[in-house]
Formats: C-alpha cells, sequence, structure tokens
C-alpha cells in the first residue's frame, strides 16, 4: 500500500506542478464560458450604425419611426436618380419602401428594400416585428379593438412539465444540459486522462527507468499507482473546473455583460451553457453517480492504456495498438448523442449496461432520470466486475510487457501474455 | 557464509532457454563478478535475484534461506541501461526512489544531501535531469542505487559512459561500500574492466556455468605453463625451433616450461651470452580464458 500510495503522489504531484495541468485548468471553464460570452461581447462590441431611408408611402409610421442605437431610420432625403446613386455609392445604405399594401388583404405584401448589401437578419426581424405590429394596431383601432383587450384574450404557448409518478418535477430542458454536459466531460476525461497513463508507462519504458521500478515495487503496483495518480489529478482538475464555472457564471459574466447573458442563454444550445456545469452541483446525486462512473470507468480504460504502453517502446508505436481501445470510447460517445434523444430506448438500455460504454452513456441516461434503480445497481456491478477483471488482465500484460524491448508487438501478441501461465 | 545462492536455475523464454541449470553463490562482503557476452544470460539471471521474474525452476536463497519479496529491499540495483525521469527534478527523483526501497522521507532527503555533497552536485539539486551532462547523471544514477545503504549492490556495466577521472571515483565508491560490507555483484562483457576489482567471479555463455571460482585460481587453472623471454643479441641455433619475434628493444620468445624449468632456460640463455631484458610466466587473462572458452565450446 505504501508504494502505491508514494507512486500516486509522485504522478499526481509532477502533473498538478506543470504548467499544462493549471493552463487546460484555467483555460476549460473559461473556453466554455467563451462559447456563450465572445459571440455577445463581439455584438456589443459592434457600435457602428446602419442608416435606412424610409419611403412610408402608407404613411405607416405617422413620421414617428422607430430607429434605435443601432438602427437609425429618416425619411429619404433625395429622390429618383440621386437617391438611386446615392444607394449604389453606399452600401451601408438602404431604402425602405412601404406601400399601402401593408393594409392589403394579403399578409407579407408591401415592403420593398433597395441596397447593395441584403439586410442582417436581426435588422430584419426587428423591423418585421415592429411594422406587423404597427399594422396590427392600426387594423385594432379600425375595428374598435383595444391592445390591451387583444392581450388579456390571447393565449400564450403551452409547455409540458415533465411529471414522475411518485409526484417530482423537473426540468426537461435541464435534463438536457446535464445528459449532454455530462456525457461530453465523461468521454473527455477518459480520453485525455487515460491516453497520459499510456504516455505515463511508455515514458517509464523508453526511458529506461523501467527497470529501476520494478525491482524495486511489484509490477502491479507501479500500474495502480499510476492510474491512481492520473485519476486523482483528472478529479483534481474537475473539480477546479466545477469550482472556477461556478464563479465565472455566478460573477463575472453578469458583471461583465449584464442581462444580455439571459437573452442569449435562451438561445444558446444547453449544452454549451456553463449553467448546465453548474447546475450539475446542484444535483448531488447526479455528482454521486458522475464521479462513481468516472472513478471506474476512468480505471478500465486506464489499465487497458497502461496495458498498451507497457507493450511499446515508443509512445508513437502506440498509434495503432491504441485503436481498439479508444474505438469503444467514441463509440459511446456518439451512443449517448442517441440516448440523450431516447434515454428509453433499447440502444441506450444496453449500452449503459456495457461496461466499455457505460459510463459516458448512463450520464446522458441518468440526466433524464431515465435508470431505475436496479438498472444503475445492475450498471454499478459490472463497471465494478469489469474494474476487477480488465485490471487482472492488464497487470497480466503490463508485467510482461515492461520487460520487452526491441521488438514490435502486435495486438495477437499482447492478448497471449495476457492468458498464458 | 553466502549472501546469495542461485541453485539449479531454469529459465525459458518461449523457444529460447535463457538459463539453463545456472548454479552460483555470492560470499557475503565480497565483489563477484558474473561475466559473460551479450546475451549469455547475465541480465536474466540478475532479474531473477531482483525478483522481477521468477525462475521456472531452481531456487534462489538469501542469507541461506529462501528469498522473500521483502528481501528487494535489501538489494540496489544499477541497470545496465540507465533511466531517470527527465522533467522532475534530481533529487526529488533520487529521495522518491530512496522511498520505493523503504526509506522515510526524512531519511532519505538527509542521505541525498550527504551524497550530493560528497559528489559535489549540490548546486545541481534542484536541477532536472536534462540539465546534467551524462557523468552526472551517471551519479546521480549511482546514488539512487545505494541510498538505501542495500547488502546487496548489483551493477550492470557500471563502467560503461564513465570517463577515466570518473570512472576512478566510482571504482573508489565501490571499494568503499565492501569496506562497510555490502557485497558487490557485477556484471559485464568486458572481463578487463572488472579483472582487478573481482574477489570471485562466474563465467556464463549460452545459458550455462563454463568458469567460476576466484579470479586467481582461475587464472592459475588456466595457465599454459609457458614463460616469455625478452633479449637482446643473436638469436642461437637452440631457440630457432620456437617462434622468435622481435620486440621493442631486441626479440621475444615463449618457452614451454615442460621441457625446462625456468632457471633452465635462463642458463640455457645466458650461457648463449644473450643479454636478457626480462622474464615472466605467461598467465592468461580472464579474456584470453574466456576466448579460449568460447572457441573451445564452438569446435
Amino acid at each position: 500500500m505504501r508504494a502505491i500510495f508514494l507512486i500516486l503522489s509522485r504522478e499526481l504531484f509532477v502533473r498538478v506542478k506543470t504548467k499544462q495541468f493549471w493552463i487546460l485548468s484555467i483555460l476549460g471553464p473559461l473556453l466554455m464560458s467563451a462559447f456563450i460570452a465572445v459571440p455577445i461581447i463581439i455584438t456589443k462590441m459592434d457600435d457602428s450604425t446602419q442608416t435606412i431611408w424610409i419611403q412610408d408611402e402608407a404613411n405607416l409610421w405617422n413620421q414617428k419611426y422607430p430607429s434605435n442605437d443601432r438602427l437609425l431610420l429618416v425619411p429619404a432625403p433625395l429622390k429618383g436618380q440621386a437617391m438611386i446613386d446615392s444607394l449604389a455609392q453606399d452600401e451601408n445604405l438602404g431604402l425602405l419602401t412601404i406601400t399601402s399594401e401593408v393594409f392589403g388583404k394579403e399578409p407579407g405584401k408591401g415592403l420593398k428594400f433597395t441596397s447593395q448589401s441584403p439586410l442582417s437578419m436581426k435588422v430584419q426581424d426587428y423591423l418585421k416585428e415592429n411594422i406587423s405590429k404597427t399594422v396590427e394596431d392600426k387594423k385594432l383601432e379600425e375595428n374598435g379593438v383595444s391592445r390591451a383587450k387583444l392581450d388579456s384574450l390571447k393565449t400564450p404557448d403551452f409547455e409540458f412539465q415533465s411529471v414522475k409518478p411518485e409526484g417530482s418535477s423537473q426540468s426537461s430542458e435541464k435534463a438536457f444540459g446535464l445528459a449532454s454536459v455530462g456525457s461530453m466531460l465523461m468521454y473527455f476525461f477518459i480520453l485525455i486522462y487515460g491516453m497520459q497513463v499510456l504516455r505515463g508507462v511508455s515514458e517509464e519504458k523508453s526511458n529506461r527507468i523501467m527497470e529501476v521500478l520494478i525491482s524495486s515495487v511489484q509490477p502491479f503496483q507501479l500500474m495502480m499507482g499510476k492510474i491512481l495518480g492520473i485519476a486523482a489529478t483528472a478529479l483534481l482538475q474537475f473539480l477546479i473546473w466545477i469550482g472556477l464555472t461556478m464563479i465565472v457564471v455566478s460573477m463575472v459574466i453578469p458583471a461583465f455583460l449584464g442581462d444580455a447573458v439571459s437573452a442569449s442563454a435562451a438561445a444558446t444550445p444547453q449544452s454549451m451553457s456553463p449553467d448546465a456545469l453548474s447546475s450539475m452541483s446542484d444535483m448531488p446525486g447526479f455528482l454521486l453517480v458522475f464521479f462513481f462512473y468516472f472513478i471506474f470507468g476512468f480505471l478500465t480504460y486506464a489499465a487497458l492504456f497502461a496495458a498498451i504502453g507497457s507493450a511499446v517502446d515508443q509512445e508513437q508505436d502506440a498509434q495503432q495498438l491504441t485503436f481498439p481501445v479508444t474505438i469503444p470510447i467514441i463509440v459511446a460517445f456518439v451512443l449517448a448523442q442517441t440516448a440523450v434523444a431516447q434515454p428509453h430506448s433499447a440502444t441506450a438500455f444496453w449500452s449503459s449496461m456495457i461496461p466499455l460504454t457505460a459510463p459516458v452513456v448512463m450520464m446522458a441516461r441518468f440526466a433524464y432520470d431515465a435508470v431505475a434503480p436496479w438498472e444503475l445497481a445492475m450498471s454499478m456491478v459490472t463497471m465494478v466486475l469489469s474494474f476487477v477483471f480488465f485490471t487482472y488482465v492488464s497487470a497480466r500484460i503490463y508485467r510482461i510487457g515492461v520487460l520487452m524491448y526491441g521488438k514490435k508487438v502486435t495486438l495477437k501478441e499482447i492478448a497471449r501474455w495476457a492468458f498464458k501461465k | 557464509m553466502n549472501l546469495i545462492e542461485l541453485r539449479n536455475i531454469h529459465k525459458s523464454f518461449e523457444a529460447h532457454k535463457a538459463l539453463n541449470g545456472v548454479s552460483f553463490s555470492i560470499p557475503k562482503g565480497s565483489i563477484f563478478g558474473l561475466l559473460g557476452p551479450n546475451g549469455a544470460g547475465k541480465t536474466t539471471s540478475i532479474r531473477i535475484i531482483n525478483q522481477i521474474i521468477a525462475p521456472d525452476e531452481g531456487e534462489v536463497l538469501f542469507e541461506g534461506r529462501s528469498i522473500r519479496r521483502d528481501d528487494i529491499q535489501k538489494v540496489g540495483y544499477l541497470p545496465e541501461e540507465r533511466g531517470l525521469y527527465k522533467k522532475m527534478n534530481i533529487a526529488d527523483q533520487v529521495i522518491y526512489l530512496g522511498q520505493l526501497k523503504g526509506l522515510s522521507k526524512s531519511e532519505a532527503t538527509h542521505r541525498c544531501k550527504q551524497w550530493f555533497e560528497r559528489f559535489d552536485l549540490q548546486k545541481w539539486w534542484n536541477k532536472n535531469v536534462a540539465d546534467l551532462s551524462k557523468g552526472m547523471q551517471q551519479k546521480v544514477q549511482f546514488i539512487a542505487t545505494i541510498l538505501h545503504e542495500p547488502d546487496l549492490v548489483i551493477l550492470d556495466e557500471p563502467f560503461s559512459g564513465f570517463d577515466p577521472v570518473n570512472a576512478e571515483i566510482l571504482k573508489e565508491e565501490i571499494l568503499n561500500l565492501k569496506q562497510r560490507g555490502s557485497t558487490i555483484l557485477f556484471s559485464s562483457h568486458r572481463m578487463e574492466s572488472v579483472e582487478t576489482l573481482c574477489d570471485s567471479l562466474v563465467m556464463i555463455h549460452q545459458s550455462q556455468v563454463v568458469l567460476s571460482g576466484t579470479t586467481r585460481e582461475i587464472r592459475q587453472a588456466h595457465k599454459s605453463s609457458e614463460i616469455e623471454l625478452l633479449f637482446e643479441g643473436e638469436t642461437p641455433d637452440w631457440m630457432q625451433r620456437f617462434s622468435v619475434a622481435p620486440s621493442e628493444d631486441g626479440h621475444k620468445v615463449v618457452l614451454p616450461m615442460s621441457e625446462h624449468s625456468v632457471n633452465e632456460w635462463l642458463q640455457m640463455a645466458l650461457q648463449s651470452q644473450l643479454s636478457i631484458h626480462g622474464c615472466r610466466e605467461l598467465i592468461p587473462s580472464l579474456n584470453e580464458i574466456f576466448i579460449q572458452i568460447v572457441q573451445n565450446s564452438a569446435s
């Protein structure tokens, strides 16, 4: 035990002392926040004002043009050829012609826009909304109905509230966010840190310290110490991410951007939203399950990565051997996407039972509360069993692999090491 | 008293028989040479003593009883292929390796400081291996090997990569270790490098022990009973049937002791008015003995 602990501590401290660890720790949540913040900031920074000339033939606005700080609406100062020439010369200039057709029977007619470049979607939306509202107001007025009256009669869009038979309710939007972020993080951490195990083992082999190490500790202790040390590093990084994201989400973004965030957060896919990450902390159950699957999923994969790392002399030689290990995790990530869409499907069920895909897929299913307790229990038991099995097999490969030099090893050979006496 | 004893060890890797009934014992407190060409089975023997691999057959005794797992803490091993972590500072590294051998952190740190002073490495304490010259790396690796004051120090090709000055320092340290009671196992394919240091040795060739004993015994047993005579003057008739070759300042000739004793050969030379520059009994070097054995086994 002491040996495993010593090795674990070394692996952890050597990694935590590197710049890369802190860069990734800080950049991770920032990158995630940047997904949301950057588009907002860019829109905010773009303070140019667009001018649109108005030819209001329908007298829709009665000279009261709905300009705002980005959009300047003015009556067209020129006429005829002079106007056309101006429009042809200035890209930022446009001419909006409103004909009486806007009040016609055929809806949606009567607007014409003349310009070198088309209107941006945003400006279009703004103008359309304003015009239809004005038209609507006029029609209401003609028919003797007040706007207030209409609003009181209007029925808002309906929304489904998901309720479980026992009575607890949940938001499916939040579940979607949790499912996406949970499975993505699981995939990311297992793959990135699994590769670190491979790299670490093959590094010890290629710089030849391996022989000294295994003359001091048993290969199994060395392997477990390394795997656990890297798992601890990953967990630490994950906790830093959660912590930092919570800080960024709760303090930094609102301070910088104010209300703009809440407006755009609604438009951003939930999977990218830091809200989803921080809301994980609202769900201790989800976090517990995440940690369980992370630990056992990581240990299972890490053992396999360690076995492969031990079989090669140089990290570069590992490329083709890692395929059989990276494919299941990539498949798991793909399956998780279908599980997000249909958490109750047979595919989702089975892939959350098979240990190599379960960690990633289970995150998606669990977020939707689509997992019965017996399913979770069964999946967890298979996770533990697979951890024991793969660690045993990998340790057998490892103890032979670490002594092999100067020979390109095939998968077939590795398999033989695993099961020979 | 033997510190280590190998009894009839067999070990095969797939079709290759690495050790075929190898037995030898290493007396406590001695410097013991494990010699043989590349691929003879030296590394396999060392790995078995280190318990990195287990023998297929046979037994390893440590201080007269079967070797146990925790005996590993009484062994220090400097492998032929030297290796340290490239991105970890050297002091941490040495302390870590000492801890893995059972030292407490404070004890390991304390001893590490002493050794760094001794080898004049203090100012490199916080440096990474990559910043060190090859000779310094070798020193660091040596410190890591013996930090826990092992009963058995296994040095595989210890002098490779050392310049003459550092090789001399290392030699001194090895003798110091012996004086303090450590037993040293040397492994090498370069016989001359260990000839002067080893008290006894075993020579392995093609997975088997072909020679063992004290260095003196072995050389005596393999002497060819010839003398080499260095002289100046005209080669006398009686000498013509031997191969006379020119030497630096005269000639040299090899004479068999089966015909005459040394004294008789000398008398004959003096009577022939030769001026004698030197005369010595030819005792083969380990290298010569080894080559002879290999050639015999080949033919």
